[in-house]
C-alpha cells in the first residue's frame, strides 16, 4: 500500500515537472487552415507586460491594458504569431495608435489594417496582432483568414465617443488616433504634446483640405478646466490655432481654420 | 566604392610611434588618423560590419590579444526589424576572434525564454562565445550606483559584470521607441540597469523624464569602447518589438561616442537632436559630442 502511495505521488511528480501549461485567457484555435499551433502558449498580465516589451509596455497601459496572450502557427517552415491584447476598454484607442493611415483596410472584426507582413485589428476590447515571422510579405490573405477566424465569435464593441464628435468632412478617417494618455501624443506630434496637457482624452486626426497640418480635440474634466488650461497656452501658442468648446479645445498645430470642428463639436454635444 | 568629402586624415600614420602613449579614454595622436565616425551603406550586413570597423583602425585598435571582452546587444522582438541583426553580431565577433582576445562574452539580463524567441541567441550559440546570464534576481550580481550628477536619476543598479572586462563593445539596433522616442547607443544602457529599475526608476515617470534618465544612466556607467551600430533593416513604427513599419537604411556605423552616433542616425525619424531629449541631455552631460561639423565622419558605399 505503501509502495503504490508513493508511486502515485512519483507519477505526479513526473507530471508536474513535464511542464503544464500557462494558463491562457484567449481560447487559440488548435489550427486555422492549414496552420498548426506551433509550441504553448504564453501570457502576461497587468504589470507583466514589461517582462514581454519592456518600456514599450508603458503605451499599453496608458490604453488600459489587462492581459496579452502569444500563440505561434505553422505551416512547414513558416512561422505565424498571434498576439492578443486583451483591453479595459475598446481596444480602437491602441489600434488608431498602432495601425498607420497608409495601412490597407481590410475585412475583419470591428476594424483591421494590414502591411506587407502584418495585420492589425480591434473587436470590442480585443487588439490582434497577427505577424508574419519572416517579416516579409505574401501571406497577406493568410493572415486576413486568421483575423476573420479569431475575431468571429468575440463580441463586438463601439468607437469612443470623442471619436464620433469629429465631423465626417473633410477628415481623413484613416488618420484618426485617439488617445489615452501623453504616450501616444508625443508619438504624434512633440509640439502637440508640449501645449496640450490636462486632458482625459484627446482625438488626433488630418483633413483632407489641409494635409500638412494636424488637428486635436482635447476633452477635459470640466469646461473651468479646459479655460484654465486655454490661458495657460495662449501666450505661448506660437502657430497653433486654439479654440475652447465647452469642456473641449480644439487646435490645429499648424493654424489651420478650426471652425469646422467646433461647430461639430457644439452641434454634437447641445 | 565612393567616398564622401570628409576623408580621414591619413598623414597621422607617420606618428604611428607615439601609440604607447594610447592611455584609455585619452585620444592618442594616432587616434587622430581615423574618422571618429564610419559609416558602410550597402545591401550585405557583414561586408557592411567589416569596413565600418576597418575604417576605424580595425579591430585591433580596440581589443588586443589576450583581452576579455563583453559584448552588449539588443535581443528585443522576434522580428529582425527589432533585434541587434544576425549577421552584424557575428561579424563583430569573427573580428574579435581574429584579434585572439582571451575571451569573449555577451552579457544580459534577458531570460532564456525571451532570448530564445528571435535568432539572435542562435546567432550567440552559433559563434562559439560564452554567454554571461546575469540573474536579475540574484543581488550578488548587482551593484548600486550613485549618480550625483544625475539630473532625476540619482541612483540605480547595474551588473557588477560591467567593469569586469577588458574591452566593452555594444552593437545596438537604431530603431524606433513608443516610450523614448528611437532606441539606440544610449538607450542600450538601459541593458545595463535590471528591469525592476527599468521600470520604478526610469519609467516611473512622463517620457520626457525617461529621456533624461536615459541620459543621467550613460553618465554614470563604463563608456563603450567600442560600437556597432545597426541600421540595416529596423522598425520605424511601433517600436520597441513591433510589429511595425520597417525601413531599409542598409547602414552599419562604427564608431565610440555614443552622443554622436545617435545625433548620426537621428535623421531616420526626422528628430532634431538640438529639441530636448536624450541625445542633448546626454551632451550637456558630457557623455558626447552633438555637433556632427566637428566630427570626422566617413561614408561609404559598398556594393
Amino acid at each position: 500500500m505503501r509502495q503504490k502511495i508513493i508511486m502515485c505521488i512519483s507519477i505526479l511528480f513526473l507530471i508536474t515537472l513535464s511542464g503544464v501549461a500557462q494558463d491562457i485567457s484567449f481560447n487559440f484555435p488548435a489550427g486555422i487552415g492549414d496552420w498548426e499551433k506551433s509550441g504553448e502558449a504564453f501570457e502576461y498580465v497587468g504589470d507583466d507586460l514589461f517582462e514581454y516589451i519592456n518600456g514599450g509596455a508603458e503605451l499599453y497601459h496608458e490604453y488600459g491594458f489587462e492581459t496579452v496572450s502569444v500563440q505561434d502557427y505553422s505551416f512547414g517552415e513558416e512561422l505565424i504569431s498571434v498576439e492578443v491584447y486583451k483591453m479595459k476598454e475598446s481596444a480602437f484607442g491602441i489600434f488608431s495608435m498602432l495601425r498607420s493611415a497608409e495601412d490597407q483596410e481590410v475585412d475583419a472584426g470591428d476594424g483591421a489594417t494590414i502591411a506587407g507582413y502584418y495585420l492589425m485589428m480591434w473587436r470590442g476590447k480585443h487588439l490582434f496582432a497577427i505577424t508574419s515571422q519572416s517579416g516579409e510579405s505574401g501571406n497577406e490573405n493568410i493572415l486576413i483568414s486568421f483575423a476573420q477566424q479569431l475575431s468571429e465569435n468575440l463580441e463586438s464593441g463601439d468607437i469612443p465617443e470623442l471619436v464620433k464628435h469629429i465631423p465626417e468632412n473633410p477628415v481623413d478617417e484613416n488618420s484618426i488616433i485617439y488617445c489615452k494618455g501623453s504616450i501616444a501624443l508625443v508619438n504624434i506630434s512633440e509640439k502637440a504634446a508640449e501645449f496640450l496637457t490636462g486632458w482625459e482624452e484627446a482625438v488626433v486626426f488630418k483633413s483632407i483640405n489641409a494635409e500638412e497640418d494636424l488637428f486635436v480635440i482635447c476633452k477635459y474634466k470640466s469646461a473651468s478646466a479646459a479655460t484654465e488650461n486655454l490661458n495657460k497656452i495662449q501666450p505661448r501658442k506660437s502657430s497653433i490655432n486654439l479654440k475652447q468648446a465647452g469642456p473641449y479645445l480644439v487646435a490645429s498645430i499648424e493654424g489651420s481654420d478650426i471652425d469646422f470642428i467646433t461647430k461639430s463639436l457644439e452641434t454634437a454635444t447641445e | 566604392m565612393k567616398f564622401s568629402r570628409r576623408k580621414f586624415n591619413i598623414g597621422a600614420l607617420s606618428l604611428g610611434s607615439l601609440s604607447f602613449l594610447n592611455i584609455k579614454g585619452v585620444k592618442s595622436a594616432t587616434d587622430e588618423q581615423y574618422p571618429d565616425i564610419s559609416a558602410a551603406v550597402g545591401p550585405n550586413a557583414t561586408k557592411n560590419t567589416e569596413h565600418a570597423i576597418s575604417q576605424l583602425g580595425g579591430i585591433k585598435r580596440f581589443v588586443k590579444e589576450g583581452q576579455t571582452v563583453d559584448i552588449l546587444i539588443n535581443f528585443m522582438g522576434r522580428i529582425a526589424a527589432a533585434h541587434t541583426g544576425v549577421d552584424v553580431f557575428s561579424s563583430v565577433v569573427e573580428q574579435i576572434k581574429a584579434a585572439s582576445p582571451a575571451k569573449i562574452r555577451v552579457i544580459s539580463w534577458i531570460e532564456e525564454n525571451r532570448r530564445s524567441r528571435n535568432k539572435l541567441q542562435q546567432a550567440v550559440e552559433k559563434a562559439g562565445v560564452e554567454f554571461h546570464h546575469v540573474p536579475q534576481e540574484d543581488e550578488s550580481l548587482w551593484e548600486w550606483k550613485e549618480i550625483p550628477q544625475g539630473k532625476i536619476l540619482k541612483k540605480v543598479r547595474i551588473f557588477k559584470a560591467l567593469n569586469e572586462s577588458d574591452v566593452f563593445i555594444t552593437i545596438p539596433k537604431f530603431k524606433h521607441h513608443g516610450s523614448a522616442r528611437y532606441s539606440g547607443c544610449l538607450k542600450l544602457a538601459m541593458g545595463i540597469s535590471p528591469r525592476a529599475d527599468n521600470r520604478g526608476l526610469l519609467h516611473a515617470n512622463n517620457s520626457r523624464d525617461l529621456e533624461q534618465c536615459i541620459a543621467d544612466l550613460n553618465s554614470a556607467i563604463r563608456k563603450p569602447d567600442l560600437i556597432v551600430v545597426d541600421m540595416m533593416e529596423t522598425l520605424i513604427t511601433n517600436g520597441p518589438s513591433g510589429p511595425g513599419k520597417t525601413s531599409s537604411p542598409n547602414k552599419v556605423i562604427a564608431g565610440t561616442d555614443r552622443v554622436a552616433l545617435d545625433t548620426y542616425c537621428l535623421p531616420l525619424f526626422k528628430i532634431n537632436p538640438l529639441d530636448k531629449g536624450q541625445v542633448l541631455a546626454a551632451h550637456e552631460m558630457g557623455c558626447g559630442e552633438i555637433d556632427l561639423n566637428k566630427l570626422n565622419i566617413v561614408e561609404t558605399e559598398i556594393a
